[in-house]
């Protein structure tokens, strides 16, 4: 009898050690990320059956569980995916909201610098210095359009470069995630009641952490290892095996970066089916934002020195000569789609400004047909043969069948503008009449200020550059606020998790007492018990 | 709920550093003087600022474009009023010697009308402020008289130099020299010339001289009233600059107006927000001090 309270006591002992053994785990890792605390499954050892009854046999200590909940760690986990995407989306508008911002700096101060100027000419066209000061700020200008589209351009390497390093990221994930997998899985395997719950937070942080980067969905197989899909869908993990992401030059495009999927051989996903996370939120950015920004930045710095020029051009400089292009407008870029089969060259050529717009170009032959697609709403014009005009600008070539090429009419202008003339006498203020103080040709290039010469002859210069103000500021500030929602309901969700896998210090302190007193009575328990059998011992004495 | 001592903290610092971004932001604000740091603050109000930035230059530079147009016309009113004189003297002169004269007499007025004439071609080469000529059309460069035996030949042109002194206005701002003083084929040196050659030569007539005198009185008035329409045409310029300029003026504090409410900060309103903010986060700076040091393991001895 002394021996099963004895017994009873050592259960009692060694259940409230593990019970203190938990609540210290717990308060050690109270702050470490992706923790879920644990709790002692307690329950009465099998008892054992008398004449008088059953007869307790005392504690047992059969799981030490997790606080987790799947679905809360679902929602955690998708929000974290949500507000990533949407915060470095704002991030990158940010930037440019700064570019803008300064309106010291601004193109709009250039502009009207630049124009006062052509005025100036005109009320003194025989002026050498007067027609240096219209030469300097005409420097000046498209030095402000270089240097914002530098800025753009930053922006767009930023994009690469990021892309790559998180590609990296998502990668080095996938053989952690497979490395967990096995040894959780295998340790299931050998005792499935008791699960290797830090292993398990660590893979379900891996988890959280890849949300970050790209939406990540989670199937749990029934050998505890977890198939993971990013994006629409993508594996990335089956069991042990671990797939990943990288960057490559886009098949399209050879000047920007591209995600592809790595299993055994390397394919280039489409951006689309690349959703959520920081890796959804730079492509969105690049796609949606910067694309077009860039694009209508250069199309005014195209529109503004075609037209400067045509009317320089209908002007006669101080020599009595015709007036020359006072800008080098750029051209527009055509790029060979990489897998191109043969060795077919495409040309375009803008020959109506006004006409431009600001998207980029796709040109597809099927063998039968020219299929030129205007990107920004994939409407499609087809074309027996080329050369054909789309939107101001004439493309010519011959392709072979499946070949495909894209035409960015104005992406680059703003940093490649430049100003053709250094000799001040070649500025052309006058007309054919000729004369030092003939400023016909001067009064009618300052009336360029005001015209409507951008998108089919709606908009000045000045007015396409604040409707492109206003559309950055619009976004940046959704953006911004679907930013601070989707952190709301990131910190919402994170409490909710929290409230079940989080640790409590307080609740802690208390198990810390509840279980030392259990100790001490089970030490109790058990000095009673010796003193019963002390009893026995001294009964023959 | 149950909640986490990790999410106390987190609660209290997402809190603290939210209001730490909104006083930093007012606090830009109150530095700059502007309510619209970037576009994205009020997206409508940074373009139209814009515009009306681009207005208001263009503004300021019709306003110097009309200063510039009302030095050069204040600056032909002078030299005609100048050449004016100078007409009205010799007519004087000539009103003066309307009857038959002595050799001496037409000595003496052939001498002064050589001088006259003299002067009367300094004038119809000045040049303006600037270092151009007056009176030359598009040939601002160019001395557009120079003197003959018969008067002068003008080496100008007959183009007039416009300015754009309101956004809907170009004016002309010079006087091409033909139309001052070869108007209608009435050609002023000539009036001079002709006038000289038949005092000087002996062979003239006592006819000769009073005819010759007459015609010159009568081209003579010819041409001041021509010189006095030219002037009056640029008194009506000078006249519409003025009224110009006032309306420029009021369309300056306009705009000014129009971009301070846009783009300007409401001061009193900002620093109140900013002592707001300011007792907001002491208050839970202190709460956060207040429940984190509320501890069970405190009382655990």
């Amino acid at each position: 009898m002394a021996t099963n309270v004895l017994n009873i006591g050592r259960t009692a002992l060694e259940a409230a050690q593990v019970g203190l053994s938990v609540t210290g785990h717990n308060i050690a890792n109270a702050s470490t990320p992706g923790f879920s605390r644990q709790e002692i499954v307690q329950t009465t050892a099998l008892s054992q059956k008398f004449g008088y009854g059953f007869l307790g046999q005392g504690t047992e200590v059969t799981q030490i569980k997790r606080n987790y909940s799947e679905i809360l760690a679902k929602q955690y986990n998708s929000a974290q995916s949500g507000s990533s995407s949407t915060n470095t989306y704002a991030n990158q508008m940010s930037q440019i909201d700064n570019i803008l911002a300064d309106s010291s700096a601004g193109l709009s101060p250039s502009f009207q610098q630049f124009f006062a100027s052509v005025q100036a000419l005109s009320s003194n066209p025989g002026d050498a210095a007067t027609r240096q000061a219209m030469l300097s700020s005409a420097q000046t200008l498209v030095n402000r359009f270089a240097d914002i589209g530098n800025r753009l351009n930053e922006l767009r390497s930023g994009v690469n470069l990021q892309l790559t390093s998180y590609t990296t990221q998502v990668t080095s994930y996938a053989s952690q995630i497979a490395q967990l997998n096995d040894t959780i899985s295998k340790s299931l395997a050998a005792d499935p009641l008791n699960p290797p719950n830090d292993m398990m937070d660590q893979r379900d942080l891996i988890i959280t952490n890849l949300n970050k980067i790209v939406k990540t969905e989670v199937q749990a197989q029934n050998d505890g290892s977890y198939n993971v899909f990013i994006g629409n869908g993508i594996p990335l993990t089956v069991g042990s095996t671990a797939y990943g992401l990288k960057t490559v030059n886009s098949s399209a495009n050879p000047s920007q970066l591209e995600v592809a999927y790595v299993n055994n051989t390397t394919t280039e996903l489409n951006d689309k089916s690349i959703v959520g996370g920081a890796l959804g939120g730079l492509l969105q950015f690049r796609n949606n934002s910067l694309d077009s920004i860039q694009n209508q930045l250069g199309q005014i710095a195209t529109v503004f020195a075609s037209t400067f020029n045509a009317q320089h051009q209908a002007g006669y400089d101080s020599n009595g000569v015709a007036g020359t292009a006072l800008f080098n407008v750029p051209g527009p870029q055509v790029y060979g789609y990489a897998n191109n089969s043969g060795g077919a060259t495409l040309t375009a050529t803008i020959t109506s400004a006004s006409a431009l717009t600001s998207s980029d170009y796709r040109v597809q032959y099927d063998g039968t047909n020219y299929n030129i697609t205007r990107l920004s709403d994939n409407t499609v014009q087809s074309f027996a043969s080329l050369p054909q005009t789309v939107d101001g600008v004439a493309i010519n070539g011959t392709l072979a069948s499946g070949d495909s090429f894209l035409i960015q009419p104005t992406r680059n202008s703003a940093t490649a503008l430049s100003v053709a003339i250094t000799d001040i006498n070649k500025i052309a203020a006058a007309d054919s009449t000729g004369g030092s103080g003939n400023n016909i040709n001067a009064l009618l290039l300052a009336d360029l200020q005001n015209k409507g010469t951008m998108n089919n002859s709606s908009m000045s210069y000045e007015a396409a550059f604040a409707q492109l103000v206003s559309q950055v500021g619009n976004k940046t500030n959704e953006l911004k606020v679907n930013g601070r929602a989707a952190e709301a309901l990131l910190a919402q969700t994170e409490a909710a998790q929290q409230s079940v896998s989080g640790v409590n210090l307080d609740e802690e302190a208390a198990n810390l007492l509840r279980y030392q007193q259990a100790y001490q009575a089970a030490g109790k328990v058990m000095q009673i018990a010796s003193s019963l059998f002390d009893t026995l011992l001294s009964l023959g004495q | 709920m149950r909640i986490s001592t990790n999410t106390l903290y987190q609660t209290a610092i997402t809190k603290i550093s939210t209001i730490q971004a909104e006083q930093s932001k007012l606090q830009q604000q109150i530095a700059s003087e502007k309510r619209v740091l970037t576009p994205s603050d009020d997206p409508i109000a940074a373009s139209r600022a814009l515009s009306i930035s681009s207005s208001q230059s263009q503004n300021a530079q019709f306003a110097k474009n009309r200063q510039i147009a009302n030095t050069s016309l204040t600056g032909l009113d002078v030299s005609l009023g100048s050449i004016t004189e100078l007409l009205v003297t010799s007519r004087t002169t000539l009103v003066g010697n309307a009857g038959t004269l002595s050799a001496n007499e037409k000595s003496i007025l052939s001498t002064n009308l050589k001088a006259s004439l003299q002067t009367l071609i300094g004038f119809a080469n000045t040049k303006d402020a600037t270092g151009n000529y007056m009176y030359a059309g598009y040939q601002s460069d160019t001395v557009p008289f120079t003197a003959t035996a018969t008067g002068a030949t003008y080496n100008g042109d007959s183009n007039q130099q416009q300015l754009q002194v309101d956004s809907q206005r170009k004016m002309v701002v010079n006087v091409p020299g033909d139309s001052v003083f070869q108007a209608g084929g009435n050609d002023v040196f000539s009036i001079y010339s002709d006038l000289i050659t038949i005092l000087d030569n002996p062979a003239s007539t006592d006819t000769d001289v009073t005819n010759g005198v007459a015609a010159a009185l009568a081209n003579m008035d010819t041409a001041i009233s021509n010189v006095a329409n030219i002037r009056s045409s640029i008194g009506t310029r000078l006249n519409e600059i003025d009224a110009l300029n006032d309306s420029g003026s009021s369309r300056e504090l306009q705009y000014a107006q129009a971009l301070s409410e846009l783009v300007d900060l409401d001061y009193a309103q900002a620093i109140s927000d900013l002592s707001q903010r300011k007792v907001v986060l002491e208050a839970a700076q202190q709460s956060f001090i207040q429940i984190t040091g509320l501890s069970l393991f405190n009382y655990i001895r």
